[in-house]
């Protein structure tokens, strides 16, 4: 195959990445959070 | 099972064998085979690289560990979302540019065959062995159930995979995994769906969650830092994170999967989509778990799930004592039932300890009337739970599913280990100037030769639960080592050729040193020791031989 434009696209995601970090945060802190209410 | 769930089941295999085929297009060619012609829509290969981590024992394994303990091996995972940021800002942009077939590749181009061999050969050595074990856990466990032998059971799993992967290559691989994934998930959601339905006949929801708080089951975060401890917080942010890093970036199983996507832009987003969703799905498995404890703490249990020596303790020497035990255990059960309908914590947790003393107490009795020293039930409780509370027709597609997940993480695999073998060896190392219809019957053969080698290591490795660790701890031995060359090959300018190699032996021989002299220390922190030695070294190394 040849390469294309749209092999190569590559576009920032950093609005992604922040929120896979901020998703990630949440789900750890409501888990600690479930772990103390029901400890 | 019922008829109609042997149907479902005979189905559901025959269908995904033909689909699987049937989408396989472009494979008349290495690039169709291996990489799908770099083709594949983000979401399909976010699927495939989720399949190819679920097998069959992280359903039925997860979910026996979450019965016992809870929801604390969730944090395993708790480094994977930030490895999948860093992954899709580094390696993903340079493999889809390099335009390789292997991870291995780029390293001869960065470094030189020294390197790309050694890792590739590590890679193989480790996947080889562990796709048998990854056929011969579940097949133990469907064995069981099913009342088959376990060659057989191996062959009913491999046949259908190794068929379809070598006709179809990496795109029925692919494919398959979507639709096993599908079925994965609809099958645990319907399980959780009866679990909360059969425990609401008794209890409302909110109080019996309150019982599982009051075991600690819910407590899924462990904010210790203990270096022996395995799964906390902080072995899982810090160690997973080295473990996913290496995983994902430099196993062949994974970037491959990645590889196939259409662009960086469609590769970034099938990585992203694992770094969203596998948490939630892990926590859907163990949730699974600690509802099927709660289920149990209504209905009566078996004393123990693996009922595969009932027969032979029956008729030993120990029978007297094992029935004396079922006694006791029939007794509390009765009591921990009504301890938790009269809502008396205390009294549950009282019950609910005893039980479990008389558990470990069956299972003695077992090892000795028997002589397995390795028994153990944790992998047969929802199987149990599957097969005498489902419905008729779930059962089957519940089976179903796990056939697919064995089958799912296996062909990802088999697909990884021939693209090794053909790029990294046969055609760099052995036929350099074939055609290309040469090279993809060759890779066809090796993947049906790879498929027969790990038969044959299932079928032993069912046998030998010693060997399944010896693999299962192998996987840390050397996956923080090789992550430490890509680090050095992708973050740095000053690394040679000589300081990756020997920084690559020098990881190796850290974390074995590790491993038997201070076995203390939880495997996931292996990684971390493994890369942080290959970068020192190698960097110290390449100052020299500069």
């Amino acid at each position: 195959m040849n390469d294309s434009p749209g092999q190569e696209r590559d576009t920032p995601m950093t609005g992604t990445y922040i929120a896979v970090l901020v998703v990630e945060a949440l789900i750890i802190l409501t888990l600690w959070i479930l772990g103390r209410m029901y400890s | 099972m019922s008829p109609i769930d042997w149907g479902v089941l005979i189905v559901y295999l025959s269908w995904m064998i033909w689909d699987g085929l049937r989408r396989s297009t472009n494979t008349d060619k290495v690039e169709g085979y291996f990489l799908a012609s770099r083709s594949l829509p983000w979401w399909a290969v976010g699927l495939s690289v989720m399949a190819t981590q679920m097998s069959a024992i992280t359903i039925v394994g997860t979910t026996g560990q979450a019965y016992a303990t809870g929801l604390r091996f969730v944090q395993f995972y708790f480094g994977l979302p930030i490895a999948m940021v860093i992954l899709s800002l580094t390696v993903v942009p340079f493999f889809t540019r390099a335009r390789v077939y292997t991870a291995y590749e780029y390293l001869e181009r960065r470094f030189d065959v020294r390197v790309r061999t050694a890792t590739s050969f590590l890679f193989l050595i480790g996947r080889a062995f562990s796709l048998g074990v990854v056929l011969a856990a579940p097949a133990v466990v469907i064995s069981t159930i099913l009342n088959w032998s376990i060659p057989f059971t191996v062959l009913v799993i491999a046949i259908p995979m190794v068929f379809y992967t070598s006709f179809g290559g990496v795109q029925a691989v692919a494919w398959t995994d979507v639709k096993q994934m599908v079925v994965v998930v609809f099958c645990m959601a319907a399980s959780v769906g009866v679990l909360i339905w059969g425990i609401t006949r008794d209890v409302p929801l909110g109080h019996a969650i309150s019982l599982a708080g009051a075991t600690g089951r819910l407590q899924a975060v462990d904010t210790r830092f203990d270096l022996a401890e395995t799964y906390t917080l902080w072995s899982g942010l810090i160690g997973g994170l080295f473990l996913s890093l290496s995983y994902f970036g430099c196993d062949q199983s994974q970037v491959q999967r990645y590889l196939t996507a259409k662009s960086i832009d469609e590769a970034r987003h099938s990585l992203l989509m694992s770094a969203f969703v596998k948490i939630p799905l892990q926590l859907l498995i163990l949730a699974t778990g600690v509802l099927v404890f709660l289920f149990y703490s209504f209905q009566t249990p078996p004393m123990l799930f693996n009922r595969s020596y009932d027969a032979q303790v029956a008729a030993g020497p120990y029978a007297a004592e094992y029935s004396s035990l079922q006694r006791e255990f029939d007794q509390e059960v009765a009591a921990r039932t009504q301890a938790g309908k009269a809502n008396d914590t205390a009294q549950f947790l009282a019950s609910d300890a005893r039980l479990k003393d008389l558990r470990a107490k069956a299972a003695d009795v077992v090892k000795k009337s028997t002589g397995d020293q390795r028994y153990s039930d944790v992998n047969y409780v929802f199987p149990t739970f599957i097969t005498t509370h489902l419905p008729v027709g779930l059962v089957g597609l519940m089976i179903a599913a796990i056939f697919a997940a064995a089958m799912s993480a296996s062909s990802g695999e088999l697909s990884a280990l021939s693209s090794a073998t053909i790029m990294d060896f046969y055609k760099r190392h052995f036929v350099k100037d074939a055609d290309d219809a040469h090279y993809l019957r060759a890779s066809k053969i090796s993947t049906a030769a790879w498929g027969l080698f790990s038969c044959f290591v299932a079928m032993f490795a069912a046998n030998q639960g010693s060997l399944i660790e010896v693999v299962n701890r192998y996987g840390s031995f050397f996956y923080g080592s090789i992550l430490g060359v890509f680090i050095l090959a992708l973050l740095t300018k000053r690394a040679t050729a000589t300081g990756a190699f020997v920084g690559l032996i020098a990881g190796m021989v850290a974390v074995l040193s590790v491993a038997f002299g201070m076995p203390w220390i939880a495997f996931l922190w292996h990684n971390l020791i493994g890369a942080v030695v290959v970068v020192i070294v190698g960097m110290a190394v390449s100052s020299f031989s500069r």
